[in-house]
């Protein structure tokens, strides 16, 4: 049976296809970013939570991540709006089919969210005061971060796979079967992630404790050991995963890994070996204080295997789509006012942002300064 | 045709109106509450008046609590559940669009990090550093709108972009002002009701006192605003909406337009209690007051989602994800079957055939049981008669984009919903019933289409007589398949019409209400008299 694929739409794309794939993918690097640190960190703050009621380093813990946490899940959120955006603009044909699969399911994912942030806000305001509701309250916001990332990782399994739309439309809507986990790959997709996500919040738990090193000295080092050895176990774990979810991909796509594709297989060994790297130097400092440069050869090597994964990610997404994906088939018309107007507010925008950090964070740690002394 | 159809009981428009109702009630406070809280701080700072400024504490954090979460969310709820129902629809808004929604992107995300900042930081930066944060929230607030009410508007009027495709005529369409002007007086008057929440937990009677006057003062100034701004934008809306909202041409659309003028009129006078005597109010109102907003702006929002119809994107794409353009070519290309994508049977005359062509023609709009049923109306009737409706579909209340379906099509669709009728077996004992039942896809008594005269002056004989033959009278009418009973009764209860005293404005009396005058109810005569004021409040402005 062949797939039914969605003619594209008629109307011109703004603008040149190769902007609106970087664009995809910087913002969606955004996203990950801090949708990761919402996911992992909801997931640490429950373990601290419950810890801190006897340990004092978890208890400060739970308690600074749940103070970041709502901030954390706003910025997600409108980080996740512009990748979302730009990947309805170039693949709208592939996503709004494997949406319209999952229907009601994938609806409900803004209801997850909606819960989740009004929990997360809870447990700001009353994760330390004695109401036996927190403790219940607490697991929500893992338990529905996790229900909406494997919703996403569906609906992006989904659209990989137009050969098995029709049978997954027709069987839901018939039989009610569910759409959900079609293929027991999906579950390796959500593990990868969900590891890859508790080891950037190790990063996160690192630098949180190296940047408060003036403050309180012993909590500093304790929470950057344990951050780092979050990282390690995650990652150790993740590489296990990886390659399993490697592994269970069709032989076309695992080859591409090895050799048929330059550009993946080159980025792919890089990510290897960073990943060695990163594993080596948390494993030997993990007990140790750290100097600034080491602090920032670790966050921007992180960073970068994570922009690797990215790419990697995309570059899948494309093979998967090659018979699919007819570039020919899209019109392109630019629409260069609009689009020189977008990088304006873009600009005038980062500058805003940064103003306001600037003043509402480092201006308020002035003033908390001033009144310590 | 291109994309398949998500399937749900309950209704995709109905999901997308509920969460554009919840949305649009949240999203105008988020720029409102805005502008409230900035001016009312820069007041609190003159005064030096510090039982103000505590107020404001409190108030800018349950300002963040709902706009950040709940506002924000419902918004990409919005976009989530437009791509279910109209996959084509948001397509095409992305692709003329996507640099706006870029711009639309950057703006919501300086006015997240500006509202989390606002309202953290009372306590820890200076009064000028506050103030300018909160101004940036309010300029991003209003931007955001601005940019927003240019893509809905362009949904309903695309104005001169159907023939140029030019982003800007499109973008600054017919009712770009007035919407604007009226969404933005929306945003006062919510701020003002919203802060009722917060001003009537106050201790101090005498704070709480002066508090609840000045928002009654910006919920009201905002709410008479909307009245003219509601009025250009009617005006301008495209040929054929008066009909709907007025006389019925779609029920629903009549519905939504008498709850907007009727909470309206009820959201003007509770608010005068807090404006003129703010010490007898019970926070219990606060509840009332708000629903009653609710329901105004919620009909608003309601409207403008119905009265589109058959379009998503007016003059361009069909409600059924057809763009205008395509349906000839389905219609000269053999028709739905052959042409739709997601097709499980392709055999015409097995009944399966005719599921999938209701998913794919109707779905979008209908449901079986849920929002905008047919289960209900088709299961009283036959179903040639069903076949005939099917074959008139523009001339029913309620507009419909053409049936791009072959003869076959037609005929197994007909055989699909009756058989899918909730079949109700009960005879009709009345003449309305059997009006409701035969004539009231198409007509209404005195409004749409309606038929009062055309029977003006008849005897009962004559109307008797022509019933059955009624198909000769006009071309576009369905033949009759009632029995002769029920001809009977539909002819005594058209003749009844004239027994009664002539309706006077025809906009006014609706049938029901002339069924209780009878009973010389009283409660309608009241209903009637408060519907007449806020006529009459919609004259003066
Ligand atoms: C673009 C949306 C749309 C599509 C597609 C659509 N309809 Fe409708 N239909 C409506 C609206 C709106 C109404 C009016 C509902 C109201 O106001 O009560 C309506 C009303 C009706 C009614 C009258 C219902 C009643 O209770 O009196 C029938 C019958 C009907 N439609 C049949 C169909 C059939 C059959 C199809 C598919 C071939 C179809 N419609 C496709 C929007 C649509
Ligand atoms: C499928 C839709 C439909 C249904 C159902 C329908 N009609 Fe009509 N009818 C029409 C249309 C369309 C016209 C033409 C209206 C016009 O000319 O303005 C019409 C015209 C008429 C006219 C002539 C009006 C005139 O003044 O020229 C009469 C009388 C009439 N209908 C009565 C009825 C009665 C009684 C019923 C119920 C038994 C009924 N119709 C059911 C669509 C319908």
């Amino acid at each position: 049976m062949n797939a039914i694929i969605p003619a594209p739409d008629q109307l011109a794309i703004p603008g040149p296809f190769w902007l609106f794939q970087v664009l995809l993918v910087f913002t969606f690097l955004l996203h990950v970013l801090t949708m990761n640190a919402l996911l992992g960190g909801s997931i640490i703050a429950v373990v601290s939570y419950f810890r801190g009621k006897v340990d004092k380093n978890h208890q400060k813990l739970a308690k600074t991540i749940y103070s970041y946490l709502p901030t954390v899940i706003a910025t997600a959120v409108s980080f996740g709006v512009a990748p979302l955006l730009f990947v309805q603009l170039i693949y709208g044909q592939f996503f709004y089919t494997s949406s319209i699969i999952l229907g009601g399911i994938w609806l409900s994912v803004v209801l997850f969210i909606i819960f989740a942030y009004y929990s997360s806000y809870f447990m700001k305001f009353n994760h330390e005061k004695k109401i036996n509701i927190a403790k219940y309250v607490s697991f929500s916001a893992p338990i529905l971060f996790l229900i909406v990332a494997s919703i996403f990782a569906n609906n992006l399994s989904i659209l990989e796979k137009p050969l098995k739309w029709y049978d997954l439309y027709f069987k839901s809507i018939e039989s009610g079967e569910n759409p959900m986990f079609h293929d027991t790959i999906i579950y390796l997709r959500l593990t990868h992630v969900l590891l890859g996500a508790i080891a950037l919040t190790g990063i996160w738990i690192f630098l949180i404790g190296y940047f408060n090193r003036n403050k309180d000295e012993n909590w500093s080092v304790w929470a950057k050991s344990y951050g780092l050895k979050i990282f390690l176990f995650s990652t150790l774990l993740n590489i296990v995963a990886g390659t399993l979810y490697l592994m269970a991909q069709p032989r076309e796509i695992m080859l591409l890994f090895m050799g048929k594709n330059i550009t993946l297989s080159i980025l792919f060994i890089l990510s290897l070996i960073i990943t060695g790297f990163l594993l080596y130097i948390t494993y030997r400092r993990k007990n140790e204080k750290f100097q600034k440069k080491e602090m920032i050869i670790i966050t921007s090597v992180f960073s970068l295997l994570l922009l690797f994964m990215l790419i990697i990610r995309h570059q899948v997404r494309a093979a998967y789509l090659k018979d699919y994906f007819k570039l020919e088939a899209l019109k392109f018309e630019s629409q260069d006012g609009m689009m020189a107007l977008f990088f304006i507010f873009f600009l005038i925008g980062t500058a805003v942002v940064a103003y306001i950090i600037k003043t509402a964070v480092f201006y308020k740690q002035k003033t908390e300064n001033k009144k310590k002394n | 045709m291109n994309y398949p159809v998500w399937v749900t009981e309950v209704g995709g428009n109905f999901y997308i109106a509920l969460i554009s109702i919840f949305h649009v009630y949240i999203a105008h406070f988020a720029i409102g509450g805005g502008i409230f809280l900035v001016l009312t701080e820069h007041y609190a700072y003159r005064k030096n008046d510090t039982r103000l400024l505590d107020y404001l504490k409190l108030h800018s954090k349950f300002f963040a609590l709902v706009t950040l979460v709940a506002g924000a969310l419902s918004g990409v709820g919005i976009w989530f559940v437009v791509s279910l129902v109209s996959p084509t629809g948001i397509s095409a808004l992305i692709r003329v669009y996507v640099w706006a929604w870029a711009i639309e992107w950057v703006l919501f995300f300086v006015e997240i990090i500006a509202s989390i900042a606002y309202y953290s930081s009372w306590n820890t930066i200076s009064r000028k550093r506050h103030l300018t944060i909160g101004w940036i929230y309010v300029v991003t607030g209003i931007l955001s709108l601005a940019v927003i009410n240019g893509i809905i508007t362009f949904m309903l009027t695309p104005g001169e972009w159907i023939e140029t495709k030019n982003i800007t005529d499109g973008f600054f369409n017919p009712t770009y002002k007035p919407s604007l002007f009226l969404r933005f007086f929306i945003c006062i008057s919510l701020a003002g009701i919203y802060a009722l929440f917060t001003t009537v937990t106050l201790k101090d009677k005498e704070t709480r006192a002066k508090l609840l006057r000045y928002a009654s003062i910006w919920a009201i100034v905002g709410a008479l605003m909307t009245i003219p701004g509601f009025r250009w934008y009617f005006s301008l809306l495209p040929e054929g909406s008066e009909e709907m909202l007025l006389l019925g041409g779609m029920p629903i659309a009549q519905n939504a337009y008498d709850i907007l003028t009727f909470a309206g009129v009820l959201l003007i006078i509770f608010l005068l209690v807090p404006l003129f005597i703010p010490r007898k109010f019970h926070w219990s109102l606060t509840i009332l007051i708000a629903a009653f907003a609710l329901s105004v702006f919620g009909a608003a929002e309601w409207i403008r989602e119905t009265i589109r119809r058959p379009y998503v994107i007016y003059d361009y794409l069909y409600g059924n994800n057809l763009r205008i353009d395509e349906y000839e070519n389905v219609q000269r290309k053999g028709g739905i079957l052959k042409n739709a994508l997601w097709v499980k049977e392709k055999d015409v005359l097995n009944i399966n055939a005719g599921k999938d062509i209701f998913r794919i023609a109707c779905r979008s709009c209908h449901t079986l049981n849920g929002y905008n049923a047919l289960a209900p109306p088709f299961g009283k009737i036959e179903e040639e008669y069903i076949y005939a409706i099917i074959g008139k579909l523009k001339h029913l209340r309620g507009k419909m984009p053409p049936l791009a379906a072959t003869e076959e099509e037609k005929l197994i669709l007909a055989k699909y919903l009756y058989e899918s009728g909730k079949k109700i077996s009960q005879t009709e004992k009345t003449g309305h019933e059997v009006f409701e039942k035969r004539c009231t896809f198409c007509h209404t008594k005195d409004k749409y289409n309606g038929l009062y005269d055309s029977f003006e002056g008849e005897e009962l004989e004559s109307i008797r007589d022509s019933i059955p033959i009624l198909d000769e009278m006009a071309e576009e009418m369905v033949p009759w398949f009632g029995n002769d009973d029920e001809a009977d009764l539909l002819a005594k209860y058209i003749h009844s019409w004239y027994l009664e005293k002539k309706p006077s404005s025809k906009k006014m009396d609706k049938e029901k209400k002339i069924e209780e005058d009878e009973n010389n109810d009283d409660d309608t005569t009241e209903e009637e008299e408060s519907e007449e004021t806020d006529d009459s409040e919609d004259e003066e402005e």
